[in-house]
């Protein structure tokens, strides 16, 4: 089990903001300008990472490069550029993509300047009607975020995100980051995605397809995102050996939290469905509830757990 | 170095080696042809820009997205042939990818590869099976001149129970399913959110056991 890192992605805050509906004019702007500056900023530091579920917490200390469009992970062997993720042992691209805008059930306030880890900044949150759903901070020199927080349905932190430590300069050779031998998996988009054009408020806004037919829905909201994978037969995922458990609608559904993302997996029809993404319990709840329900156990499956537990 | 200076930098021009670049960026010479190669390599300045160029030429061919054929030039196009080869991992790169994106939009030949892979590994979860002494066809064929009726009906009813008990051993013992790698599921997750706009990253360091 001693596999490569994975860098699993997360929008700790900042995702697509862009393209807000609601607020302001100048807040609009605003924003676009903070991530346009996030993107191109260029930076080094160690990233907390502290996701908190149903009353546990899982916590990551990540050492992050970001420059041009590439963020370096750890020791470099995992590189994460645009519809690009090369590790140590291959990498994944992307052929094509949409963009999705913020939804409309966002807003966003500016909060004004604030300092953090010695640092000039600025805060701006996001609302969902009149749930604070995130606090986002920005670097004021470099545009990159520094903290960023995002709350359930209850007002309570789920999601913490933030530098611990933070290099303006960092010694980065954009040649040495960039360049690469490796040869991508290529995901080939779908022409007809089956699952619902959205969901729980998500838009869809691609579907792939790999070479081991896996089905691959993306979905996102603009502060959220999330994916959808879909296997024809029964898969085995050790990883959820495991794992918890997860209630939304008196279904049951097995639960990994990590603490960048929370993955879920069921069988329905048939099929194996993995969900990974970043959303709040929430959302996670709304969204499974309109995807197909988890098969019920057999009748010889549930005498043997009457049983054996 | 000074061997390098002394070599003319016009290409790899007049050098019979660079035919061989192909084949070595392939991993396909012989030992002998690898020693020239990497030896050659070492002192030519012409043949080290056009390997480079060649190198880059072929990494850049890689990460070119894929353009799609018209369909008029595949009307009845079905890769069946191939799709047994594709499962062992026996196809050349180029024609893994062009059978890769044709099953992306080919439902019948991803349902015919589903099927192959299902009824492979049906076979390969039959339990190993001794064939019955009755069953060895030089010994039946001799022994079919002797004996009586009654032995034959005999034959024929352990050749029945043989398939039944196999077919009980089958469903006694599911084919073992399949293991997914969601480790290659998060690159695909993230790839996909990476594009996404102010996308920050961070790594799920530890999430299957690693550790940053």
């Amino acid at each position: 089990m001693n596999r490569r890192l994975s860098a699993l992605g997360t929008i700790t805050a900042v995702a697509a903001l862009i393209a807000v509906t609601a607020g302001p004019a100048a807040a609009i702007d605003t924003l676009e300008d903070y991530l346009a500056e996030a993107e191109s900023a260029e930076y080094a530091g160690r990233r907390i990472v502290m996701t908190s579920w149903d009353g546990d917490a899982e916590v990551g200390i990540y050492d992050v490069t970001h420059a041009g469009d590439v963020t370096v992970i750890g020791d470099g062997q995992t590189r994460v550029s645009s519809g690009k993720v090369a590790a140590e042992d291959g990498g994944v691209a992307v052929l094509g993509w949409s963009q999705s805008g913020l939804a409309d059930r966002y807003s966003v306030v500016e909060v004004g300047a604030v300092e953090r880890i010695g640092r000039d900044a600025s805060a701006i949150d996001v609302f969902e009607g009149s749930l604070l759903r995130a606090s986002i901070t920005f670097d004021e020199a470099t545009g990159a975020p520094l903290v960023t927080q995002m709350y359930d349905a209850d007002g309570g932190l789920f999601r913490y995100s933030a530098m611990l430590d933070f290099d303006d300069r960092p010694n980065v050779v954009y040649r040495d980051i960039t360049s690469t031998d490796r040869e991508y998996d290529v995901m080939v988009p779908v022409a007809d995605p089956k699952l619902p054009a959205e969901l729980a408020g998500y838009q869809r806004t691609d579907a792939y397809r790999g070479a081991d037919d896996w089905m691959h829905t993306f979905y996102s909201d603009g502060l959220f995102s999330f994916s959808i994978f879909e296997a024809g037969g029964a898969v085995t995922l050790n990883e959820f050996a495991d794992a918890g458990t997860f209630e939304a609608d008196n279904r049951t559904y097995s639960l990994l939290v990590r603490p960048t993302e929370v993955w879920v997996t069921w069988r329905a029809g048939g099929t194996t469905m993995v969900l990974v993404g970043d959303l709040p319990p929430d959302h996670l709840a709304e969204v499974l509830t309109e995807l197909p329900a988890p098969d019920k156990p057999g009748f010889l499956r549930r005498l043997w757990r009457g049983i054996f537990g | 170095m000074a061997g390098m200076t002394d070599t003319p930098f016009d290409g790899s021009a007049g050098c019979d080696i660079a035919e061989l670049f192909s084949a070595y960026l392939d991993g396909e010479l012989q030992p002998g042809e690898l020693d020239q190669v990497v030896s050659h390599l070492g002192t030519c300045l012409g043949c080290i820009a056009d390997f480079r160029a060649l190198r880059e030429m072929r990494a850049a061919v890689r990460t070119m997205p894929r353009l799609e054929m018209p369909e008029w030039l595949l009307p009845q196009s079905h890769h069946g042939a191939e799709l047994s080869a594709f499962l062992d991992g026996e196809l050349a790169t180029g024609e893994h990818q062009t059978l890769q994106a044709h099953l992306a939009e080919c439902a019948e030949c991803r349902a015919e590869l589903h099927d192959l892979d299902a009824a492979r590994t049906a076979v390969r979860s039959l339990p190993r099976l001794e064939p019955p002494e009755f069953l060895d066809t030089h010994r039946v064929a001799a022994q079919h001149r002797r004996l009586p009726r009654r032995w034959q009906v005999a034959t024929v009813a352990a050749s029945a129970a043989a398939v039944v008990a196999i077919g009980a051993g089958v469903l006694r013992s599911p084919a073992p399913e399949p293991v997914a790698d969601l480790d290659s599921l998060a690159d695909r997750h993230v790839a996909r959110a990476s594009v996404e706009a102010g996308f920050t990253v961070v790594p799920a360091a530890g999430v299957f056991g690693g550790a940053p």
